[in-house]
């Protein structure tokens, strides 16, 4: 019996491996070949089945709808990540390959479902069974029969399409020259390219055909799913990687064997457990895990897998090194106007917070800077420890269940509970690092990744460990509560304020001190690191305790927050463990303000679109998604960024001041020379009183809202002020070399502008939510026209104006251009948006109240004056001649103050210029 | 092991006094022997050479005693003890030092705190609590002692860049100097000349003449430039294939003709 | 730089044009420059060593001409045609082969999987046999080992598999990286006697080199950088006695 019942697995099992076998094919396909671990590959899966399941529900033939979605959909989308993406980052560190790609993993699906199949899961994805002739093979009852054993048209569908694709890819990288490329590339695309094949085109059929793969193995797998939902797809991925695993990552029959291996494996645990009468949890809980777990093990106990590195390519000194970090290129005073400029604005927010803020908002920054402390958890072992971990939700689970049931079920004091919670989480963490010694890089990713979706799985699906349905009750700390001189909420948001102040600061002490002296030479490199005696294990358990214990702290503290958790608490899954890897290292995980920026922007801009614009919630998620690609070309972060290009924006004016000042002495200055400061305060000075006289108003209690006199008065001046900017520099920059025609431009700009303000303001049109056609933004003909006017010609001016100094530091042979077309940028996009939200607010949408309006319209201001900040230092930089602040030639008077330098980078980034 | 020459024996036995002794080392991959029974010691103070051509196991050699690989066979005694089965850091703390061929810096760190660490290490200071407690700045002496190493390896200029930005010349002698913080009693320098011209390769022996007479610890010399090795080294050993073929005092060996015939071909 | 060397033939397309001209050529790596305002002639048929202290900005020269990396700055110019920016592979299939410095094959590959990698592209599928047998011809051992992972090589075999894919697709400029680093001085010679060949079969070169007497062999034209600019240059005769002014300019003493 027990043999007809293995066969009864295989049966069943087989066909289900063999999906995981073409996703773990495609994934070693662009590993291999680009070095990019695809994380988002069982969300391609997913793009071709829903595309697939669309077309069909459209009501075209099923040959179509498969030909679209397998043979062009998928290899375009794949050209599409190659093309637009992943090509660019061939010489990045694996760190960045694999954020992006998590930033795609994290947001591909959201997209997807927004653009195609909605929200809820979708039933009766169509077969292609019938295609290939496998339902005319079958019997008349649809299935084939194999002795005594069934089995359904679809899965020996599946069976005989993997199986031929194995051996045509056998083939292809056997026999073909395509095949030999790819695997040269493997080792080093440059040297592919000095034996003279163009190797974007190799990397190019890579990406296509392991997206090809991955659409292929969706469609295949979507009739035995029965649904089209984002997240078993999206898992799909886990066991394609144990089968990867399986095979080393290299050997595509043994990925084959451990893909079988798996499915087979996963139906045997419900065959066996119904046989052995399993508990519960166990029969729910491990078949659906079992990818996991052997993932897991497979990583831990596979030698192949010991601290394995990725192939160094013999060319790489070809890539440019790092950028040092921001406050390093600070000098003396601006690092300590930063410090008191930090002071203040802590303290400003906190009497804010304290007094000004409704407990609505007051329990979002509670939430936010919870969140914050969880994210310092991830600049630890990211930032810090070099290395990826996707099990940070894991962790804060363990902290937060650990509290809870300390709290709710033995009463103990909430605060020792959380301590506990912490010790908890700290010892999962150094256990879970000892097995995770052994991996390296994308490895040790990989095995957090399997280790966070077996927590979630098997662990606190427990009944006794998350209260099962009902939940668990969590106390706030009793002497949090009473009456007092303030609020309860704000006492509690003050208590988690200082949890994140104080780890903030352990953060700073660590990064400062030995530990981050020894990380930082580890991440260097381990083997030099050993031979002056550091100990790498023992560094590596304290990396995963000291992170896993901030984890759990902050798990504590969300269990606190929403005072109920139970087993479906989003912040201890693990794809919201991933989407806080993504959020974090694209803004900065180096530092500190780093995390409270992601931290932030995470809370607000959940609240912006769901609750204020109406938006779906998880359309956050693939703003941060895309945020994590622009990883790509700024690794350290786009707060450590900004910071960055504004402080040396800062240093170069100051040089430049310097040089004036020395002119000054023999006699007058170039013409066109101007302190940056004389052209952006009478910028920045209206917008300025604008919101002040709002803020006036609302206190003096005459109501929200700005009347649009006001607004004319306090935005006019500021606005004619830019435009005789633009004019004259313009003027300047022509008579200096620059390009004559781009007065066409700028007038070619306004005309337009006032075209388009009239359009939008004079032609009926259909919008789309309204049936009968009318004019998109209901105002007056000649405000549109003027207002077109200026934004048109301002929009052409934001791309010319520093075009034309790019012409003129060429002509001058700049080593580098002081300000590219790219400063018209963001300036421009702000424009879009405001016509946008313009449309919207005549359309009848009302703002629920109209601060967070203002909010926006000062920070586009403040890149609006950016942009004039950015055209006079360049312009300054072309009269004066060109300012050199590379790093590593510090000034001697330069030299950071050695007392806590570290406190300055917490300072707001951007809050300069 | 063919015993070339009354005066050139492949192996002798080491002496009592050796701070290092390697004896029998055998190490094998897939297979293949990369190292065969091969024997080495190095007295205190002593500067020992290790040459032989491409792929004869040099490299491999260093690893085994390092801790790095383990062998299948042989002990590695270091100053009394057998520490055939420690990890490299332990062996880096007993008094070990190297340096590598291909640069291994610590990229993002500057120079003097290449050395604070590298100093830092070598005691063993540093708990998670000092940390914490914001008390592991570094103290005055540890300064004044990495300001001593620049000086000594006349790296004051690059005090503070970055260690990716040194040129490869300079970066050897940080390497150098990070070895030397550690205050070894034996100093590993793989192939230092690899990369560096004839004039940075002089200064590099020269410096480092110097510093080994004022701190008098013994040196391991794996390379491949016969001038340096003839300046600098009193003993040497050849391997090739994996098994010694000569050793004996620097002079003696040179002379050598299976020596001559495998490894320094038709120069001279 | 070099004046036209009397003993080479010009060969390009058009008499006289010189096969290879950087044109104040200046580059580097991210914030970081290297090359400032380079200027370089290869004649066609000739050798010319490129000379230096470490960091002075020999091995940018050489990824500029192979298309490595982009000048920031100034031109390159291949048989009279503009050149900047053009992809590596694109150069390859010009002629131009660059042996970069350390490892140079394909470890995971095998010998032959090596050398088909190469000729596939130049002289397609046809061509493919004859050329593989030219290879085996002019390197029995390679021949021996065409189904050995070119990793397991030794590294003097590596090199002279790296000369052998070189050698076989006749390129018009080879530009040689340190290709003495590492290896014993036996094998130097070796790599050198091949060299020789190859310059004899019409190839242009450029050779980078620490050892000065090694690359003086070869070489007719000689131009040393020093941080990142050229401080002398000439042909072999023109300079003399190398104690004279030639070293004393690699070593920075100008």
């Amino acid at each position: 019996m027990a043999l007809n019942d293995w066969v009864q697995y295989f049966i069943e099992g087989f066909p289900v491996g063999c999906v995981y076998a073409l996703v773990a094919i495609g994934l070693v396909l662009t590993y291999k070949t680009s070095g990019v671990f695809n994380l988002a590959f069982g969300a391609q899966a997913f793009l071709s089945a829903a595309v697939m399941y669309e077309l069909k529900q459209r009501g075209w033939p099923t040959w179509l709808c498969f030909v679209v979605s397998v043979f062009i959909v998928a290899p375009l989308f794949g050209l599409l990540l190659d093309r637009a993406l992943f090509r660019y980052m061939r010489n990045s560190s694996w760190v960045v390959k694999l954020v992006s790609s998590l930033g795609l993993f994290v947001a591909l699906p959201e997209i997807i479902k927004a653009l195609l199949t909605g929200v809820k899961p979708q039933f009766g994805p169509p077969s292609i069974a019938s295609l290939i002739g496998m339902k005319d093979l079958a019997g008349s009852d649809g299935v084939f029969q194999i002795g005594d054993y069934v089995v359904s048209a679809d899965r020996m569908t599946i069976v005989v399409v993997t199986l031929l694709s194995v051996v045509l890819l056998g083939v292809l990288f056997r026999y073909t020259a395509l095949g030999l490329q790819m695997r040269a590339i493997v080792e080093s695309f440059r040297m592919v390219e000095l034996a003279g094949v163009d190797s974007e085109r190799v990397s190019m059929a890579a990406w296509m055909l392991s997206s090809f793969l991955a659409g292929l193995a969706g469609v295949l797998i979507a009739p035995d799913l029965g649904s089209i939902d984002s997240i078993p797809f999206t898992l799909l991925l886990v066991a394609a990687v144990a089968a990867a695993a399986f095979g080393r990552l290299t050997s595509i029959p043994f990925a084959l064997l451990g893909a079988a291996i798996l499915g087979v494996g996963q139906r045997a645990i419900i065959g066996l457990s119904y046989e052995y009468k399993w508990p519960q949890n166990i029969q729910t809980g491990v078949r659906p895990a079992l990818p996991f777990v052997a993932l897991f093990l497979l990583l831990i106990f596979l030698p192949a897998f010991k601290g394995r590195r990725d192939v160094t390519d013999p060319l790489s000194g070809v890539d440019p090194p790092p950028p040092a970090m921001a406050h390093e290129y600070k000098d003396r005073s601006l690092a300590k106007t930063s410090r008191i400029a930090f002071y203040v604005f802590i303290a400003a927010f906190l009497l804010l917070v304290m007094f000004a803020m409704s407990d609505v908002w007051v329990f979002r920054f509670t939430d936010a800077f919870t969140l914050a402390i969880a994210f310092l958890s991830i600049t630890v072992f990211t930032g810090l420890g070099g290395q990826v971990s996707l099990g940070q939700a894991a962790f804060a689970g363990i902290g937060g269940y650990t509290t809870a049931n300390l709290a709710a079920e033995n009463h103990w004091p909430v605060l020792l509970a959380l301590a506990l919670g912490v010790v908890f989480a700290v010892i999962v963490g150094a256990l879970l690092a000892v097995p995770g010694l052994r991996l390296g890089g994308i490895f040790l990713t990989l095995a957090t990744l399997a280790f966070a979706l077996m927590a979630q799985n098997i662990v606190f699906t427990n009944a006794s460990v998350a209260g099962g349905p009902e939940g668990l009750d969590v106390p706030r700390p009793s002497f949090l509560n009473g009456s007092g001189f303030l609020g309860p909420d704000q006492r509690y948001f003050l208590f988690v304020f200082l949890c994140f102040a104080v780890v903030g600061f352990l953060v700073i002490f660590v990064r400062g001190g030995t530990t981050g002296r020894y990380f930082a030479a580890l991440r260097g490199s381990e083997t030099a690191a050993a031979s002056i005696g550091i100990n790498g294990t023992r560094q590596r358990i304290l990396l995963f305790a000291l992170s896993a214990g901030i984890a759990g702290l902050a798990g504590g503290l969300f269990a606190m927050n929403s005072s109920r958790i139970d087993f479906q608490t989003q912040e201890y899954q693990a794809l919201f463990g991933a989407a806080w890897v993504v959020l974090v290292v694209s803004l900065g995980s180096r530092t500190v303000d780093g995390a409270v920026n992601a931290a932030i922007s995470f809370v607000l801009f959940q609240w912006l679109l769901s609750d204020y614009f109406g938006m779906e919630a998880s359309i956050a998620l693939i703003g941060f998604g895309f945020g994590a690609i622009t990883y790509a070309r700024h690794p350290e972060g786009i707060v450590e960024f900004r910071t960055r290009v504004s402080i040396l924006a800062q240093r170069k004016a100051k040089l430049l001041k310097a040089r004036a000042a020395e002119l000054a002495v023999h006699g007058p200055l170039p013409r066109g020379y101007l302190p940056t400061r004389n052209v952006t305060l009478p910028a920045i000075a209206g917008p300025l009183v604008l919101l002040l006289a709002v803020i006036v108003r609302r206190i003096a209690g005459s109501g929200e809202g700005a009347p649009v006199p006001l607004i004319v008065i306090c935005l006019a001046p500021s606005v004619l002020f830019a435009l005789v900017y633009i004019v004259m520099t313009n003027r300047r920059l022509v008579a200096m070399g620059g390009f004559t025609w781009s007065w066409s431009v700028l007038a070619a700009g306004g005309v337009l502008g006032v075209a388009a303000g009239w359009f939008l303001t004079a032609v009926n049109v259909r919008t789309p939510d309204f049936g009968s056609p009318e004019v998109a933004i209901d105002a007056p003909v000649w405000v549109g026209i003027i207002v077109g006017l200026i934004c048109g010609f301002a929009i052409a001016a934001f791309f010319m104006v520093p075009v034309s100094a790019e012409a003129v530091a060429r002509q001058r042979d700049f080593r580098t251009h002081p300000v590219t077309w790219r400063a018209g940028r963001g300036p421009t996009l702000w424009i879009v948006l405001g016509t946008f939200f313009s449309y919207w607010a005549s359309k009848g949408w009302v703002p629920p109240f109209l601060w967070p309006l203002y909010l926006l319209g000062l920070v586009a201001a403040i890149v609006f004056v950016q942009w004039i900040g950015e055209v006079q230092g360049g312009v300054n930089e072309l009269v004066m001649g060109e300012v050199d602040v590379a790093p590593g030639v510090p000034l001697a008077e330069d030299a950071l103050p050695e007392e806590l330098p570290e406190l300055a980078e917490l300072a707001p980034a951007g809050g300069g210029d | 092991m063919a015993v070339v020459d009354p005066t050139v024996a492949a192996s002798q036995p080491a002496p009592a006094t050796a701070l290092l002794d390697a004896r029998g080392i055998t190490k094998r991959f897939a297979g293949i022997t990369a190292l065969h029974t091969v024997d080495l010691y190095v007295e205190p103070g002593e500067f020992v050479g290790l040459i032989g051509p491409n792929g004869a196991g040099k490299t491999t050699f260093f690893n085994c005693l390092l801790g790095i690989l383990r062998p299948e066979e042989g002990t590695v005694m270091f100053a009394g003890r057998d520490v055939t089965g420690l990890p490299v850091y332990q062996r880096a703390r007993m008094g070990f030092g190297r340096t590598f061929q291909r640069l291994e810096l610590f990229s993002g760190m500057s120079v003097r705190d290449h050395f604070i660490v590298a100093d830092r290490a070598h005691r063993d200071e540093g708990r998670l609590w000092k940390d914490l407690l914001n008390r592991s700045k570094p103290t005055k002496d540890e300064r004044t002692r990495a300001d001593a190493m620049l000086d000594l390896l006349r790296l004051g200029d690059e005090a503070d860049k970055p260690a990716e930005m040194l040129s490869l010349g300079r970066g050897r002698l940080v390497e150098l100097g990070r070895a030397l913080m550690t205050r070894p009693t034996l100093l590993l320098l793989d192939e230092p000349s690899s990369g560096l011209d004839v004039r940075e390769t002089a200064a590099f022996s020269a410096r480092l003449a110097k510093v080994q007479q004022e701190h008098e610890f013994a040196v391991l010399l794996v390379e491949h430039d016969v001038d340096m090795v003839q300046s600098l080294v009193s003993r040497l050993y050849v391997l090739d294939f994996g098994t010694l073929i000569a050793s004996g005092p620097t002079e003696d060996v040179f002379n050598d003709a299976a020596v001559r015939k495998a490894y320094l071909g038709s120069t001279e | 730089m070099s004046a036209t060397d009397a003993s080479a033939v010009p060969t390009g397309p058009v008499s006289g044009t010189p096969l290879l001209e950087l044109r104040d050529v200046h580059a580097g790596y991210g914030p970081f420059r290297s090359l400032f305002g380079i200027s370089i002639v290869v004649q066609p048929n000739a050798v010319v060593a490129l000379l230096g202290a470490n960091g002075s900005g020999k091995t940018t020269v050489v990824r500029v001409a192979s298309g490595l990396i982009k000048p920031t700055q100034g031109h390159v110019l291949f048989e009279g045609t503009d050149i900047t920016g053009k992809r590596p592979y694109k150069l390859a299939q010009l002629g131009i082969v660059h042996a970069p410095e350390g490892r140079s094959v394909f470890a995971s590959l095998t010998v032959e999987e090596n050398l088909v990698l190469t000729f596939r592209e130049v002289f397609g599928r046809r061509g493919l046999k004859p050329k593989l047998e030219q290879a085996y011809e002019l390197f029995p051992r390679m021949g021996e080992r065409r189904r050995q992972l070119a990793g397991t090589l030794s590294g003097g075999e590596q090199r002279m598999l790296s000369l052998a894919r070189v050698l076989v697709r006749g390129p018009k400029l080879l530009i040689t990286d340190e290709l003495s680093l590492g290896l014993a001085p036996v094998i130097i010679d070796e790599v050198y006697e091949t060299l020789g060949t190859i310059r004899d079969s019409g190839c242009a070169l450029m050779i980078v080199e620490q050892h000065v007497h090694q690359a003086l062999t070869l070489a007719d034209d000689v131009v040393v950088l020093a941080k990142g600019q050229v401080v002398l240059s000439g042909t072999k005769e023109e300079l003399g006695d190398i104690s004279d002014r030639l070293l004393p300019a690699v070593h920075g003493e100008l």
